[in-house]
């Protein structure tokens, strides 16, 4: 189809020296230039991989370059397949094998866990896609592969960098119609200058990075959050609109409530991926100049509810009433809907929603019960319609908007020949959402070793927001009468303490 | 002294290889800013707070992460070494 880079190309001639992207560095590449250099990039993956293969992973961090090869696989038909530049080497054999990836993009191949692959599949970096001076803008030649099922054009691991991998699989289409819904949502235009500080390998990156590019807007690139660059790259270059994660809102909240003058140019900031403390929501909606929005909704289905201001001063709990051509239930055990204000699951319905899970028939069939998706959420829906987000039904931790599944951090600890048994739960944080903390059942004289030996094992094993940012140590695990363990007691309890984890962190201005 | 402040660099710089490795010399490692360069993320200096004080049996203390010292790894160092 080909369809989000036939709109660069378009506005490459409509309005050529407008500004397509801005990189973290200040470096402005034009929709002409875009074009050319996607041209070129196309025409060297052309050479290089394509049509052998066309499942193309991407192990890259945000740049122009990475967009520019986006683009390129966009012209190629191929199946684009970004991943977190940060997974460790066993975790990236295993999501790569999950989706039948055939070449490995990287940043550069002298990184050792980047070395490993090359006998799996075949492996290339950035380098070798720049140095082709044979190329030139005009006569570029491409070797188009077959069309790809157009039903792949993209697939996200949902966990980000966690979890038994769950590649949801996007058309095109739906991710062109993803765009359109924000179009509608937030007025977006070509008139807009809209930041994505989000990384490409999540959906929320991958809408931001899109949107700007196909109404003709301006694109701003913030691979690195940080409060600071966050409130700078906003006034340097004006932007109009953003959709950050919770976590790095609240953060931000403080600047933007005591100088919102600075921020005159911000006319829309959307809240997603995690629920926002109350406070600080009922405060950004008080911004002036700007439409603050909250937004509910899971990379399997995009925006689900939405609330805006106005809708704020009637409901300010709710997380919003259902979009356009969205259907939210919330049913009881047996898939009852329940009565207004009563708590059960959240199930929606969405014409955005992706068409499953690579090559996991079984995990799709669960999750998408006669067209609704089973969020995993607990709320209730008032008598107008507007959802309660009240809690989750799964053991999953998110933290920042990461999925985090206990059992992959349980199974690493409960192979340390001194732990007894383990538990891994969320514990609450103002920030973050969530912070995975662990329980563990030991001998007590064993604990600071157990403790260090995990730490380093973790290390090695899992990606940083899996890890324990603390180890709680008793002689037995707590089991409710029925024999399990009750994480949501161990949670309570946690939360109890009123450990504020992040505070120490939060003082380095560095939220990523 | 100064080996004790090696040895706490050499410590950094395992710690920080394991995550990205780093292609610097020692004296440009003693002055890389691996804060703002983006080489960690959040939840990673989260968790080297952790282990420096499990390592060195010392406490960061908040008031510490705000300083400038504690964004490069001379100034870290220099504040591990304070607290031994």
């Amino acid at each position: 189809m080909s369809v989000i880079f036939e709109n660069v190309n378009k506005f490459a001639s409509l309005t050529p020296e407008k500004t397509a992207v801005i990189d973290s560095e200040g470096v402005k590449v034009s929709y002409k230039q875009l074009a050319n250099l996607t041209k070129i990039r196309a025409s060297r993956l052309s050479n290089l991989v394509i049509p052998n293969f066309s499942r193309i992973a991407l192990c890259l961090n945000e740049s122009i370059d990475t967009l520019v090869t986006i683009l390129a696989l966009n012209i190629l038909n191929a199946t684009i397949i970004p991943l977190n530049p940060k997974l460790k080497s066993n975790q990236l054999q295993r999501f790569l094998k999950s989706v039948d990836a055939e070449v490995l993009i990287v940043e550069s191949l002298t990184n050792s866990s980047f070395k490993d692959m090359i006998n799996q599949l075949k492996v290339i970096d950035l380098e070798m896609l720049q140095n082709d001076n044979k190329v030139q803008n005009d006569s570029y030649s491409l070797r188009i592969s077959n069309p790809q099922e157009y039903s792949q054009f993209l697939i996200t691991l949902s966990s980000g960098s966690t979890g038994d991998p769950k590649p949801i699989v996007f058309s095109e289409n739906d991710k062109l119609k993803r765009s359109k819904q924000s179009v509608e949502l937030y007025n977006v235009t070509h008139n807009d200058v809209i930041l994505c500080a989000s990384p490409f390998f999540h959906s929320l990156g991958q809408r931001l990075t899109f949107l700007p590019l196909l109404v003709g807007g301006t694109l701003v690139q913030l691979p690195v959050f940080g409060v600071q660059k966050w409130i700078d790259t906003v006034i340097k270059y004006q932007v109009t609109m953003t959709i950050p994660v919770s976590s790095h809102l609240h953060l931000l909240a403080g600047q933007l409530l005591k100088f919102p003058g600075k921020f005159k140019s911000l006319r829309c900031l959307v809240s997603s991926s995690a629920s926002i403390d109350q406070s600080v929501k009922s405060s950004l909606f008080e911004l002036p100049y700007c439409d603050f929005h909250e937004m509910y909704g899971a990379s399997e289905i995009a925006t689900a509810t939405s609330l805006n201001k106005d809708e704020a001063k009637i409901k300010p709990n709710s997380i919003g009433f259902p979009c356009y051509g969205v259907e939210v239930r919330v049913v009881d055990e047996n898939f009852i809907d329940c009565c207004p204000t009563t708590i059960g699951r959240i199930f929606v319905k969405s014409y955005l929603a992706s068409s499953g899970y690579y090559n996991l028939p079984n995990t799709t069939e669960k999750s998408f019960v006669n067209g609704y998706f089973l969020t995993g959420d607990l709320g209730y829906l008032d008598i107008d319609g507007f959802l309660y987000f009240v809690d989750r039904e799964k053991d999953v931790i998110i933290v920042g908007g990461v999925n985090i599944y206990p059992s992959d951090i349980e199974d690493v600890i409960s192979r340390h020949i001194m732990v007894k048994a383990s538990v891994v739960v969320g514990a609450h944080d103002l920030y973050f959402g969530e912070l995975p903390v662990a329980i563990i059942a030991c001998n007590p004289d064993d604990k600071v070793s157990i403790e260090n030996e995990l730490r380093v094992t973790l290390r090695k094993e899992l990606s940083s927001k899996q890890q324990p940012i603390m180890f709680f140590f008793q002689e037995k695990m707590p089991f409710s009468p029925s024999g399990k363990v009750d994480r949501k007691l161990i949670r309570d309890q946690i939360d109890s303490l009123g450990l504020d984890l992040s505070r120490r962190l939060r003082n380095t201005q560095h939220m990523t | 002294m100064k080996n004790v402040k090696s040895d706490i660099a050499g410590y950094l710089r395992n710690y920080l290889d394991e995550i990205n490795q780093i292609n610097l010399n020692d004296e440009d490692f003693l002055n890389f800013r691996y804060l703002d360069s983006g080489h960690i993320d959040s939840f990673e200096i989260m968790h080297l707070i952790v282990n420096i004080e499990q390592e060195f049996n010392i406490r960061i203390e908040a008031e510490d992460t705000e300083s400038d010292e504690f964004r490069y790894i001379e100034g870290l160092v220099e504040m591990i070494e304070k607290k031994l």
